[in-house]
């Protein structure tokens, strides 16, 4: 009886396996094809970065024949790059640090008392993940003129903070919902208080919603053009965006300029998620596991 | 041995402080430091600027420049508009177009209208950096917006000289396509393009006097019929495909294109001649020909960047000082020839760009006209004539259903 | 327990509170009051009441505009999540390509979007990339003017956020896929399931919570789309681009006259916003707890 079974069922299993090989190849092809697609257009502009710009007016889509690193350095040298990218690292930094440790302290009661007083503050922030920012920017620089945060990181730290807190309350909120209370109630017990508890047992747990965090304010700060252009005072303190976007003519965009300009824009964000993504994908696994 | 480098180094040292010392110096003393807005002279556009803060800071060696150039656009108009309403802005700042009005009649600006430069400005530019009749601004750059012509190209169909009016500009543009070229392009994706093609044909088609009737509610656009029409029979002709125009971008695409030589006429502005003198192209540039046979069209401008005073600044004898020293005439040469630009000065010169003689002695014979935007071409007309010309170049409306539509899109003074 | 000490609770909240009541509340109710005024972006200006409000309710532009902009987000969200969910089950089923794939899919992310623009507006250019592509696989006939055409240029606007998003979205997707439960993907294995079904009974419902986060995400960042329709059409050709952020970008730079109008629309677009997140978010967590 059961050999017979068996016997049927690996009968049946090398149809499925034959069929199952060949959808396979074909999803192969398929994902080969996507993944060209998504690749092209940030090949067309790291090749048109490196040619000359003699041969890009010539022929703008044509393939490197001749390659030149003097467009890079140029932009490299006119966004004052390292500094820039100094500036920016420390208010990607002030704003991660701020934004994760107010963001998760106020999820905590956010999420664990099902109140009708909870439940609107947590509607409040969440309006503010759709406030336009031109509809705050006027408003904001007069108040940042009166507390003399003007020209300074610690502003634009504070206005990248306020502005990402809502994300990071939808992000953690949904994510502290589904970790056990079993743990905080016995360490409750134990005496501990709730600051000790959250820092000590629950903030530990929220590490892979914290790393993908990290990847949404970094793309959101590193990105950004308008916040550092009025809030922030000269090329010496630009963000690597405001002095990328300082070497554009608007009237005469020129693909020399442009593209190298993208890509020491992009650089450093590509190392960032280089490492970030181990934890990325590690962190969503073990979360996963949960 | 070892004493005397001890001695050496002291020496070193002394001397190296010395020095930081008589740097320091100056700097302490300097009893002014004047801070500039500009959206010239960034690191993409240096426009020469850097070499005339120079020049201003020899001269004034009592006056430090703090130069801040941002490339113009959103960004550095959100900012200067947000600042001076905060009262808290540069000393000197650059603006243009509707903004510069804006801004002046918000009471921000210091009035210039004594100042000693200010007799010379042209009277047909004063409205434009004026409200209420003072002067707000030192009109820095006028831009002649008009058609760049590839001679090569032109040579190649058999025609020596640029064609002057309509029959001559069909003729020349039918000839081109028949040696196998691009006759024209106007690229038109954002709307801008479109626009100004029609206001350059404008300038030499409608009667200089219809600007301020219009403004002053007499007439409408269906003097502008023919200019729509003439756009249009380009069309019709086969000798442009509007469609594929309205894809092409005007500031990243069109010189780009223009300079790989397969097309003979290309619609744009002044400040492309350094680059494509750069790239050793035979051009050159005048008006859109656009009336009757033996006529000569009219040079159409638009009047760009001033330079303005905070009225809150606390160094406005420096900060005027700054200014008149931009509107002398050899500095603004410097500055056009750079920038690819006219003077707004009576008698003042303008660069002599070759390829640009044509336009240069229209614009000094007083035969242009300069873009409307302190009356009815001003506040958001640009944008939405563009559009509705883009409407029309896709055949979605006729030419006379269009000139009906803009009746309502340009301003009428209320 | 936090629970019980409302006061501790309150401690807990206060900093993020207060810095998000300083520097986003309370400039955004400033902006409110502004709606309520003639102002031109100056120092003065007169309140009017809900003159504003009353305008935008009666103005064909922004009926338009508004239409506009739901039509770009449904093209956005329905198929940035398809690809990206599709390519996450790619990438589930390939563990060793996992790593590598994963990291170059989110390379499109990482670009500005300013910066993505130009290079869609050089591809898509009439006689771009794409369109000699086609030339030269022998589709001819497909080639168009993406950019300049009324029909494709939404369409064409969203590729390229589409283009950005994909990637992070199946990271996400991935993510939620890592999180179900390997017996039960092996018990469908063995009961026999096709793949279709396997993914129709067991994946799809048990990839609720993902979806809910990838559907809201990609919803807000459709309808605040800014720099793809800027930079690569200005709302046009003929207006058929014109999206609600583009119309409050115009009234509130490039007519003064407009700019108080300007911010009331803009306070339209964030209540259309708040709505349609809302509404997402609540049919989607009610279907996870159904299921």
């Amino acid at each position: 009886m059961s050999a017979i079974s068996t016997g049927k069922s690996l009968v049946l299993n090398k149809v499925v396996t034959n069929r199952n090989v060949i959808m396979r190849r074909i999803g192969d092809v398929l994902l080969g094809i996507v993944l060209v697609l998504m690749l092209a257009p940030f090949a067309f502009a790291v090749l048109t970065a490196i040619r000359p710009a003699a041969d890009v007016a010539n022929d703008p889509l044509g393939l490197p024949t001749r390659i030149t690193a003097e467009n890079v350095a140029t932009a490299f040298a006119q966004m004052n790059y390292a500094q820039s990218l100094w500036n920016t690292v420390l208010i990607l930094f002030g704003t991660s640090v701020l934004t994760i440790t107010l963001g998760s302290m106020a999820s905590y009661p956010l999420s664990r008392i099902g109140k009708r007083w909870t439940r609107l503050t947590y509607q409040l922030f969440i309006i503010g993940t759709s406030v336009p920012i031109w509809v705050l920017i006027a408003p904001l620089y007069l108040f940042m003129r009166d507390l003399g945060l003007l020209g300074s990181f610690a502003g634009v730290i504070l206005i990248y903070t306020a502005g990402l807190l809502p994300v990071a309350i939808f992000f953690y909120t949904s994510f502290i919902r589904q970790v056990p209370t079993e743990l905080e109630e016995a360490a409750s017990i134990d005496g501990a208080g709730s600051l000790r508890i959250f820092f000590l047992i629950v903030f530990p747990l929220l590490g892979p919603m914290t790393v993908t965090l990290i990847t949404y304010i970094a793309l959101s700060v590193w990105n950004d053009l308008i916040v550092p252009i009025i809030f922030l005072q000269g090329i010496q303190n630009g963000t690597i965006m405001s002095n990328a976007y300082a070497l554009l003519n608007p009237l005469v965009v020129q693909p020399t300029t442009l593209f190298p300009a993208i890509l020491l824009g992009v650089i450093p964000l590509i190392v960032l998620f280089a490492v970030l993504q181990r934890y990325v994908i590690a962190g969503l696994t073990s979360g996963a596991i949960k | 041995m070892k004493d005397l480098m001890r001695r050496k180094a002291t020496i070193l040292l002394a001397a190296g402080a010395a020095i930081m010392l008589s740097a320091a110096v100056p700097a302490l003393s300097a009893d002014q430091t004047l801070t500039v807005y500009s959206f010239k002279g960034t690191p993409g556009q240096e426009a020469d600027m850097p070499a005339i803060n120079k020049l201003f800071e020899a001269e004034y060696p009592d006056i430090k420049l703090n130069y801040v150039a941002l490339p113009a656009g959103t960004a550095y108009e959100s900012k200067i508009q947000v600042e001076l309403l905060a009262g808290k802005s540069a000393d000197v700042i650059m603006a243009q177009g509707t903004q510069l009005t804006q801004l002046s009649k918000n009471g921000y600006f210091v009035d210039l209208s004594s100042e000693p430069w200010a007799a010379n400005v042209l009277e047909q530019v004063k409205p434009f950096f004026s409200y209420e009749g003072q002067l707000y601004a030192m009109p820095l750059l006028g831009s002649g917006i008009g058609m760049f012509t590839n001679m090569d190209v032109l040579a190649a169909a058999g025609i020596t000289s640029v064609p002057t009016d309509w029959p001559g500009f069909l003729d020349a543009l039918a000839k081109v396509k028949a040696a196998g070229y691009t006759p024209i392009a106007v690229p038109d994706k954002l709307g801008w393009g479109g626009a100004m093609t029609f206001l350059n044909m404008g300038s030499t088609l409608v009667p200089s006097t219809w600007a301020d009737d219009y403004w002053n509610g007499k007439g409408d656009f269906s003097t502008w019929l023919p200019v729509l029409q003439q756009m249009m029979e380009l069309d019709q002709k086969g000798l442009i495909n509007w469609k594929e125009q309205l894809g092409v971008d005007e500031f990243s695409q069109g010189l780009g294109n223009f300079k790989q030589g397969k097309t003979a006429f290309w619609v744009q502005g002044m400040w492309n001649i350094s680059d494509l003198k750069a790239n050793n192209i035979n051009f050159q540039f005048t008006a859109v020909p656009a009336g009757p046979a033996g006529s000569s069209p009219k040079v159409f401008m638009y009047a760009g960047a001033g330079w303005t005073i905070s009225a809150t600044s606390p160094n406005i004898d420096a900060a005027k000082k700054y200014v008149a020293f931009q509107a002398r005439p050899d500095i603004s040469l410097k500055y056009l020839t750079a920038d690819g630009g006219l003077s707004m000065f009576k008698g003042a010169p303008s660069p002599a760009f070759e390829g640009v003689e044509t336009f240069n002695a229209s614009y000094g014979a007083g035969d242009f006209s300069y873009m409307a935007t302190s009356t009815w071409f001003g506040d958001g007309v640009q944008e939405a004539l563009g559009s509705k010309l883009q409407a029309m170049l896709l055949g979605q409306i006729t030419p006379e259903e269009t000139a009906k539509a803009l009746d309502s899109i340009g301003l009428r003074k209320q | 327990m936090i629970t019980k000490r409302p006061l501790v609770a309150i401690g807990f909240l206060l900093p993020a509170l207060t810095a998000y009541g300083l520097f986003t509340l309370y400039p955004l109710v400033r902006g409110l009051w502004l709606s309520l005024t003639d102002s031109s972006g100056g120092p003065r200006s007169n309140f009017i009441g809900l003159e504003n409000y009353r305008r935008l309710i009666f103005d064909p532009d922004v009926h338009s505009a508004t239409l506009i902009t739901i039509q770009y987000a449904v093209i956005v969200v329905v198929l940035q999540n398809l690809f990206g969910l599709l390519l996450a089950r790619a990438l589930f089923e390939r563990p060793h390509a996992r790593r590598v794939i994963g990291t170059l899919v989110l390379l499109p992310t990482l670009v500005a979007p300013l910066m993505s623009s130009f290079i869609f507006s050089y591809l898509l250019a009439p006689d771009g990339a794409l369109n000699r592509m086609l030339a030269l696989i022998g589709l001819p006939g497909l080639q168009h003017v993406w950019y300049g055409d009324p029909t494709t240029a939404l369409a064409s606007i969203a590729a390229v956020q589409i283009w950005m998003y994909t990637g992070y979205t199946a990271t996400i997707f991935l993510a939620g896929y890592l999180a179900i439960p390997r017996e039960l993907l092996e018990a469908g294995r063995i009961d026999g399931a096709t793949s279709w079904q396997q993914f129709r009974l067991i994946e799809w419902p048990l990839l609720a919570p993902s979806l809910t986060v990838c559907v809201t995400l990609s919803l807000i960042g459709s309808l605040r789309v800014f720099e793809f329709p800027f930079v690569l059409t200005n709302g046009g050709p003929a207006g058929s681009t014109m999206t609600l952020t583009l119309l409050i970008f115009n009234s509130t730079f490039h007519a003064a006259s407009k700019f108080a109008y300007g911010i009331a629309i803009a306070f339209a677009l964030l209540v259309l916003v708040v709505v349609s997140a809302a509404i997402a978010t609540v049919v989607l967590r009610a279907r996870e707890a159904r299921i």
